[in-house]
């Protein structure tokens, strides 16, 4: 294929209603609209220092002194601007601002090619030191009292809060200026990036253009928010050709649509992809990619259909329900993992294979208890503290998959079965009377979209998004143990539980409970206060549960977590009424 | 089958809004760049040897290549006419039902006929359905009593039956009464006043039946509707071979104070001279494109006009109707005469071709399955191969009975500027359109 091959794009933009449902609404299916939550921060974001997708976080450091912009490039410091109002702002606090440091500040806003002579201040590991940027020579140094390697790192390395002195000197009007601050903080109270950024600071040193890096970069690099493999766009007929529904280079350049595009594979993209050329020729041709998906026509966002609850009580009885099943999914999702063996008896591409997918188990139980907290939020801000009381009580039966259907809690190893039952419990709804996990988050989130605070609505979608990560990585672990005999993976097929009395089943249901505790004072107390006890229960979960749970499971038995009998605070609870009918 | 030319599956046009693409098959409008136009109209004149673009011949492959299939029998009915008059007051010379008796003896409706096709009606529509009864003539109002008894009846009984009841009824206004217009008002009509324009045409055109001049009878009528209107007011302008310009006449029209306001032309009708034909038909088209052109000059300016001809092509058009019949007749439709016989609509009152049983015998279904099944667009020559054919639908029964297709050209040729039209107000005047699927 010649670059001639690939003919410019045409416009073709649906008017009428016919033509706008023809080339969008097809597919659709009620389902949720997987998009950053409220609570996306900063860090939440694809960024690095070379230069990252969302922001290039070098950028951070051209605002390292107050008031002060600058460049910072190899071995040199430059002066952009002065923020000379927020100086004088400054200056009126009284003690902000001392006359030297304003009068410092007035002559580097006077003009000039003004750029760091020397630097002082504390340098991180490096510890304090004095030097001039010029002399810096990019040789990697580690280790207190040497030289950063650049000045891009030593400015990186100023510890936040600490004194920093800079003598900046201009050779057009020839002059020298000393000042002294503290090194800035890039972060406000919130967490956010600080007010004195610029909008599209952080953004402006992107790769440019960013499409180039995605032929270069090798393939299933690059993060799930930034694919350079995605479903191809659908015809507009439904088709159930599974050859529609495999992954397909991004910037393939094939650009056919009435043929599924070749398959993307992990060997040599570039020879299916466009050349530089190409992609800044046509650039318009790649397409938008949502859900996992090119859209090559407009994009209708799906309905959402849950069916609202009645009232506040019957939300209640809902969420703890939901807690109920994440705290039962929890069981079983952590016996799958501890029945996994362990590194060290196995080998080669078996014990890779293995290793993610307890790696990913873990992840997700890690995931479910963090619904957990999810639920119980937005619990205590429907019943309000201090009525509030935590939902810790385990789910007898979980949704069935299908109308009047619940499963009971099945606690096994991570067996074929397993496997595929995990996949069920996560899989999406795609219809709303669909007795799924994900149905009964759906009802949840109907009730809570119409008054409720935005953070509980936030929270439960968050819940349901990281549901779909869950079901996505389930799928994934079943293939990855496929090649693999069961018998070669789990310690047993068949584990039973340890007795009662046995030592490290005492051990371990001591660990879960003292962790349940932890749980419920965390909860109760509510965030921030009781933040200490959340936190550590989760440290119990990967150290002291981790220990015990592995010695049980070392010694044969299978990963059976009790929840005490008799105490009021954990009490199973059963699926509500209404969930059971039509 | 032979293969369908590309002047059959897409139509290529422009707007002040820029290029466009009229895909035949689901009714789907889309806008395009210059370059795809221009390649467009090479491909339509070089059919077979310049190739479409390929993003569009996908469109043709995924969507519908047709109008929604025919169902497997014959539609519910939920809408009867009952030709209440088969006279009528008035001699116009053009009218297809020969003042209403068509061709018959002077009929009219016994009230037990109305009561029972009001009765079958409501037995016949699903339930919860809307019906719609119309009252047809000849002139409907020289059977008063019985219409005024029938709207009553029909209202009570459809609230039985749980029904939502409508009304239609096509008047000449001459003999219309303040009591008439109290109950069109009562009742949720649809009124439709024939009106053929100012005194000069009008008295010409619509003669009493001893040919004194109409237009102060048809006024005082009017007057009743307008002060106590109806839901719905609309007028009827019939035009024949010796019509003049038309705007005049729809601005004159409108100023009477109608909703809106539409033009039939006469295609067959028993005294053939009234008929547009040959360059009558070129004529009329014209006028009728230089009427949409005034109206959407109005409408560009914000101001409201309701030529009726061009809102309901407008409205088709954003909807994307693609239908495979002309209209409802014999589907959802039925027009029962003054014995009771039931016939596909009130112009074919009389022609046994389309006569599907009686109140007395029953409907046949089987043979409406029949008519619809074989007078499916698809079918009709040429229509088949027209692109404007599922806008259209083949033409209407009566005059395709009659004369054959003689209108295509006028047909097209006014879609065409309906086209245009949508796509320019498409984008200038929104507010005009319904709510198009979420994007």
């Amino acid at each position: 294929m010649s670059d001639s091959d690939i003919s410019e794009p045409i416009k073709l933009l649906a008017r009428n209603a016919p033509a706008i449902r023809k080339t969008q609404a097809v597919y659709a299916k009620p389902r949720l609209v997987v998009g950053n939550p409220i609570s996306t921060r900063l860090e939440s974001g694809i960024g690095n220092c070379f230069p990252g997708l969302e922001c290039d976080l070098r950028n951070l450091e051209r605002r390292f002194f107050p008031f002060l912009e600058t460049d910072v490039i190899d071995n040199k410091i430059a002066l952009v601007s002065v923020d000379i109002a927020g100086v004088e702002a400054a200056r009126k606090k009284k003690g902000a601002i001392d006359e030297p440091t304003y009068r410092a500040y007035r002559a580097l806003a006077a003009g000039g090619d003004w750029t760091v002579k020397s630097i002082k201040g504390t340098f991180g590991p490096l510890k304090t030191l004095q030097f001039e940027p010029s002399k810096l020579r990019n040789r990697s140094s580690t280790g207190e009292g040497r030289l950063p390697i650049n000045a891009w790192t030593a400015v990186r390395l100023l510890t936040e809060g600490t004194d920093v002195f800079l003598t900046w000197h201009t050779r057009k009007p020839a002059a020298t200026v000393d000042i002294s601050g503290k090194r800035a903080r890039y972060l406000n109270d919130d967490g956010a990036l600080a007010d004195m950024f610029a909008p599209g600071e952080l953004t402006q040193s992107l790769c440019s253009p960013w499409t180039h890096d995605f032929r270069d970069c090798a393939c299933f690099y690059w993060a799930s928010n930034h694919p350079d493999i995605a479903l191809p766009p659908l015809p507009s007929e439904p088709t159930t050709d599974p050859k529609w529904y495999v992954p397909v280079p991004w910037e393939r350049r094939d650009r056919t649509l009435n043929t599924p595009p070749k398959p993307a594979t992990n060997q040599d993209p570039t020879r299916v992809e466009m050349r530089y050329y190409e992609i800044n020729r046509v650039w318009q041709k790649l397409n938008f990619v949502i859900e996992g998906r090119e859209q090559s026509t407009p994009y209708a966002q799906r309905a959402f259909l849950g069916t609202p609850l009645p009232d506040d009580k019957t939300l209640e009885t809902h969420l703890r329900y939901a807690a109920g099943v994440e705290l039962a999914v929890l069981h079983e999702y952590l016996a799958a993992a501890y029945s996994l063996k362990p590194d060290g008896v196995l080998n080669g591409r078996l014990r890779d294979d293995v290793r993610a997918t307890r790696a990913e188990l873990m992840r997700i139980a890690l995931g479910e208890m963090r619904h957990l907290r999810g639920v119980n939020t937005v619990l205590a801000s429907l019943l309000g503290r201090p009525n509030y009381e935590p939902a810790l009580g385990i789910a007898t039966l979980l949704p069935g998959g299908k109308l009047n259907k619940t499963v009971a809690v099945l606690i096994s190893a991570f067996t074929l079965d397993a496997q595929q039952r995990f996949i069920d419990i996560e899989k999406p709804s795609e219809a709303v009377t669909a007795q799924t996990v994900d149905g009964l988050y759906a009802n949840i989130l109907a009730t809570l979209v119409k008054g409720h605070p935005p953070e509980d609505v936030q929270a439960v979608r968050t819940i349901m998004t990281e549901g779909e990560d869950h079901y996505r990585t389930f799928l994934a672990l079943q293939e990855w143990l496929k090649p693999h005999k069961p018998a070669t993976y789990l310690r047993s097929e068949k584990p039973k539980p340890a007795p009662k009395n046995h030592a490290l089943n005492q051990t371990l249901q001591r660990e879960y409970v003292w962790l349940l505790d932890k749980l419920y004072s965390g909860y109760k107390t509510g965030l921030p206060d009781g933040a200490l006890d959340v936190n550590a229960a989760r440290n119990a979960m990967v150290s002291r549960l981790d220990k015990a749970a592995d010695d049980l499971t070392d010694a044969g038995f299978l990963l059976a977590l009790d929840l005490p009998a008799n105490d009021a605070r954990f009490k199973p609870v059963a699926p509500p009424p209404s969930l059971l009918k039509p | 089958m032979t293969v369908l030319p590309i002047s059959a599956k897409l139509k290529q046009f422009s707007s002040s809004a820029g290029q466009h693409l009229f895909i035949v098959g689901g009714s789907r409008i889309y806008d395009i760049d210059d370059a795809t136009a221009k390649s467009l109209e090479r491909a339509l004149l070089l059919d077979g040897i310049e190739p479409i673009p390929v993003e569009i011949a996908a469109l043709l492959d995924r969507g519908p290549a047709g109008p929604p299939s025919a169902p497997a029998g014959a539609p519910k009915i939920t809408a009867l006419s009952l030709n209440v008059a088969q006279s009528c007051n008035m001699g116009c010379g053009y009218c297809y039902a020969e003042q209403g008796t068509f061709g018959g003896a002077k009929k009219v409706m016994s009230p037990e006929t109305a009561r029972s096709s009001v009765d079958r009606l409501l037995q016949w529509a699903p339930a919860d359905s809307r019906v719609v009864v119309a009252f047809m003539g000849g002139e409907p109002l020289l059977n008063r009593e019985l219409l005024h008894s029938t709207v009553r009846y029909a209202a009570a009984a459809a609230q039985r039956s749980g029904h939502r009841c409508a009304f239609s009824l096509t008047t000449n206004a001459t003999l219309l009464t303040a009591a008439d217009a109290e109950l069109f008002a009562d009742y949720p009509f649809s009124i439709t006043v024939s009106i053929d324009g100012p005194a000069g045409v009008q008295d010409r055109q619509r003669p009493m039946l001893g040919g004194q001049a109409s237009t102060v009878r048809t006024l005082r009528g009017l007057e009743h509707l307008l002060r106590r209107r109806p839901r719905q007011l609309d007028a009827r302008m019939t035009v024949t071979a010796q019509s003049g310009p038309l705007v005049p006449v729809l601005d004159h029209v409108l100023a009477l104070g109608f909703d809106a306001a539409g033009f039939a032309p006469v295609v067959a009708a028993p005294r053939p001279g009234t008929e547009i034909h040959g360059a009558a038909t070129a004529q009329f088209t014209e006028a009728m494109i230089d009427c949409g052109r005034h109206a959407l000059a109005k409408l560009l300016a914000g101001e409201r006009y309701g030529f009726a001809n061009l809102l309901t092509a407008l409205h088709e058009l954003h909807k994307g109707s693609a239908r495979a019949h002309p209209c409802g007749a014999g589907a959802g439709y039925l027009s029962i005469d003054a014995d009771g016989d039931a016939f596909g609509c009130h112009r074919l009152v009389g022609d046994e071709r389309f006569r599907f049983g009686s109140l007395a015998e029953g409907i046949d279904d089987e043979r409406r399955f029949h008519h619809l099944s074989d007078h499916a667009v698809d079918l009709q020559e040429p229509c088949r191969s027209c692109w404007a054919r599922y806008l259209c639908g083949g033409g209407c029964y009566h005059e395709v009975a009659a004369r054959g297709r003689t209108h295509c050209d006028y047909i097209r040729g006014w879609l065409g500027f309906c086209l245009e039209a949508y796509a320019t107000l498409g984008t200038a005047r929104p507010d005009l359109f319904g709510p198009l699927p979420s994007r």
